[in-house]
């Protein structure tokens, strides 16, 4: 048990250092507002596993009823794959808590820093600034 | 006579003791690691087959990931006017320069070609394969292939400027030295921090596999017109045979999304 809880730890630094390499070569802090990352759960209608970084459509209801369309954005596919992501890990309807770095131009767009997808089966993604 | 063999068998044991491959022999087992010696092709050259990944992305001694030397490149008034404008309003040292100004990203697309094929990828990765006189390298981003010629044949004369330049090389020991000229310098960045080349850049590379799992690349860089002398950086790469080549490209989302909206006009297919 002890041995599993080790294994999963070190298994997750080494994605959120893998993952921060991943990024690490690109200018996030010029298009996305890392001091201020924001937390949103939406409903995903698109995940597209495609270059040069993934992209995860959501949408995000109020207690209004009002529609927000969202986008955010990951790593390079490659490097996602590699980790254990699917271009099936996320589907349309699933239900998504997103954290991340919102666009600086006010778009609704954010730079992933952290998002746990509903198969568990799949690694927390945990990108970026954070 | 008996004293000949004796005194060529000694000879043969003190070579065999300080070869390279028994001294990374003792060294591993000294420090209690296991460190397997680069395997050799059946002609004795050392082999440097198989899918490689760049280690050592961390800024530190071997360079930031965007960038070939942790020091600044000596560079010429014209290059250091480029890359000031390619840095400017990017707040972060080692982030990639601009991107409204980078040849590779959208609207401009163009390939990375050497020597940035090196370092601006999401993965860094590439295979090998080798024969007698040629050395194949394929890279991940945009799938791009590379020969090295080891046929002793010269540069080209008077060929057009191309992305991937011309690569000869030869054997120095255990160490492939490659030289590569005849690359784009108009559409290009040296490396993604934004350092400028010239078509007139000559690039040479020492390619030396240090140990079965370890890849070392000595770069030197020499290009008069963007630097006021030679100026060299390294990197290095580990071996992952449980790995495949995938796919890198920089301007498909964008190029997807205009595509489906202007020509598929939607349609994804059945």
């Amino acid at each position: 048990m002890k041995s599993n809880r080790l294994a999963v730890l070190t298994g997750g630094l080494v994605f959120v250092l893998a993952s921060s390499l991943m990024f690490a070569h690109h200018n996030i802090g010029a298009q996305y507002d890392r001091n201020s990352p924001v937390t949103l759960t939406g409903v995903v209608t698109e995940f597209l596993l495609i270059n040069p970084h993934a992209r995860i459509d959501f949408e995000v209801t109020d207690e209004h009823g009002n529609v927000e369309k969202w986008s955010a954005w990951s790593g390079p596919p490659a490097g996602m794959f590699r980790r254990g992501w699917k271009k099936d890990s996320l589907k349309p309807g699933d239900k998504i808590t997103v954290t991340g770095a919102p666009a600086r131009n006010g778009s609704k767009q954010m730079s992933v820093n952290r998002l746990v997808p509903p198969d568990r089966s799949v690694p927390v993604l945990t990108l970026g600034a954070d | 006579m008996r004293n000949r063999c004796v005194g060529l068998a000694l000879t043969v044991v003190t070579i065999f003791w300080f070869s390279p491959a028994m001294m990374i022999a003792r060294s591993a087992q000294e420090s209690g690691t296991t460190v397997k010696v680069a395997p050799r092709t059946s002609d004795g050259k050392p082999d440097l087959t198989g899918l490689w990944v760049r280690t050592g992305n961390t800024p530190g001694s071997l360079g930031n990931a965007d960038s070939f030397s942790d020091e600044e490149p000596p560079m010429t008034p014209w290059a250091a006017q480029r890359y000031r404008a390619a840095r400017e309003g990017v707040p972060d040292p080692d982030d990639q320069g601009r991107e409204d100004l980078d040849p590779l990203l959208y609207p401009y697309c163009m390939p990375p070609g050497l020597p940035r094929l090196y370092i601006r990828t999401g993965t860094s990765t590439f295979e090998i394969g080798q024969t007698r006189d040629r050395v194949y390298m394929v890279f991940e981003v945009h799938s791009t292939g590379r020969i090295i010629y080891l046929d002793g044949r010269e540069h080209l004369d008077g060929a057009p400027d191309m992305f991937m330049g011309y690569s000869v090389g030869r054997w120095d020991g255990d160490t492939l030295f490659v030289e590569t000229k005849g690359l784009n310098g108009l559409l290009t960045w040296l490396d993604s921090l934004g350092h400028p080349m010239t078509s007139g850049l000559r690039m040479e590379e020492r390619i030396r596999r240090a140990n079965h799992d370890t890849l070392e690349i000595n770069f030197l860089f020499d290009d008069p017109k963007a630097y006021t002398r030679p100026w060299t950086g390294k990197k290095v790469w580990e071996l992952r045979p449980d790995w495949g080549l995938l796919e890198y490209t920089h301007c498909e989302e964008r190029g997807r999304r205009e595509y489906l909206e202007k020509v598929l006009k939607g349609d994804k297919g059945p």
